[in-house]
């Protein structure tokens, strides 16, 4: 029988919790998403977590490849910091205002943020910031736990060092030859 | 994706670096050798491994964003949570993959 996996398991039964509280504290549910999304603090915690990710990750992950934190890459590290810090940031922050207008507009009604859309520009619109939040924060993730990694320091070396035999790899080869020379009937050491 | 080399005693050395091959962790170094505690590696001895799973998060994630729709967008958050982290990992997968053939 295979191993269960048990995050997705966990995963599996946080969701269903969630969708059975919607489901049933449907109202309450709705009041405090909208408290969160008026009051800002999404908003601004986001922007924090998206600046202390993007800085200690770009100081401690080095790289110049495309595997990097970086959406644009100029070369020149703090002007590359501050293009993505401000690409990650614009995109959270739009993406909660436009679910505030659409959350508030579709599901309260005691105010229109978007004039000219219909109900299925509005459930598109939800849809679309929902991703784009959802896009930041999984991206998010991803790079910090790559910081919870205790990393080696390195330094770069030479092929030189690299064939060199140190004194003690010899003596453990050396001891290793011998204890493996040794016969275990006799006791005695053979001649190697 | 991680990238680390295994010293003598069987323990895993992680590095600070990300690089999408060999040739490119050489390239990053300036050399095909690096150095950990005294013992100098080729960059053939680095190897890449997963972080962790991306799928279990994206689901949770898609699903408290889903709150926002009631218990329906709840359900379609998490399974298209589950859907994209899916295919983010596989796609981690494939760059591990690249680097170690490299």
């Amino acid at each position: 029988m295979n191993k269960l996996d048990g995050h997705s398991i966990a995963a599996l039964i946080v969701v269903a919790l969630l969708a059975g509280s919607a489901y049933v504290f449907h109202s309450e549910v709705m009041k405090y998403v909208r408290v969160v999304l008026e009051a800002g603090h999404l908003r601004t915690g986001i922007v924090l977590v998206v600046f202390v990710i993007v800085a200690t990750h770009s100081i401690k992950v080095k790289t110049r490849s495309e595997n990097g934190v970086f959406v644009i890459k100029s070369g020149f590290i703090p002007l590359d910091v501050f293009l993505t810090f401000g690409t990650y940031s614009a995109v959270a922050t739009t993406a909660c205002s436009l679910l505030e207008g659409a959350v508030i507009q579709q599901f309260f009604g005691d105010a229109t943020y978007f004039t000219k859309f219909d109900q299925l520009d509005i459930y598109v619109l939800l849809g679309v910031a929902s991703l784009l939040l959802w896009y930041v924060i999984l991206h998010m993730y991803i790079l910090a736990r790559e910081l919870f990694f205790k990393d080696s320091p390195y330094e770069v070396s030479t092929e030189e060092r690299h064939n060199k035999v140190r004194p003690r790899e010899a003596l453990a080869r050396f001891t290793g030859r011998l204890s493996a020379s040794v016969s275990p009937h006799t006791n005695n050491i053979m001649e190697t | 994706m991680k990238l680390y080399v295994t010293d003598e005693s069987g323990t895993k050395k992680y590095l600070s670096l990300s690089a999408s091959s060999r040739s490119d962790l050489a390239n990053q170094l300036g050399s095909q050798y690096l150095a950990i505690d005294g013992v100098t590696y080729h960059v053939s001895q680095v190897n890449a491994e997963k972080t962790g799973e991306t799928t279990p998060v994206s689901t949770v994630l898609g699903g408290a964003i889903g709150l926002v729709g009631g218990m329906p967008g709840v359900l379609i958050g998490g399974a298209l949570g589950a859907l994209f982290g899916n295919d983010a990992d596989n796609k981690d997968k494939a760059r591990i993959e690249a680097f170690n053939r490299s």
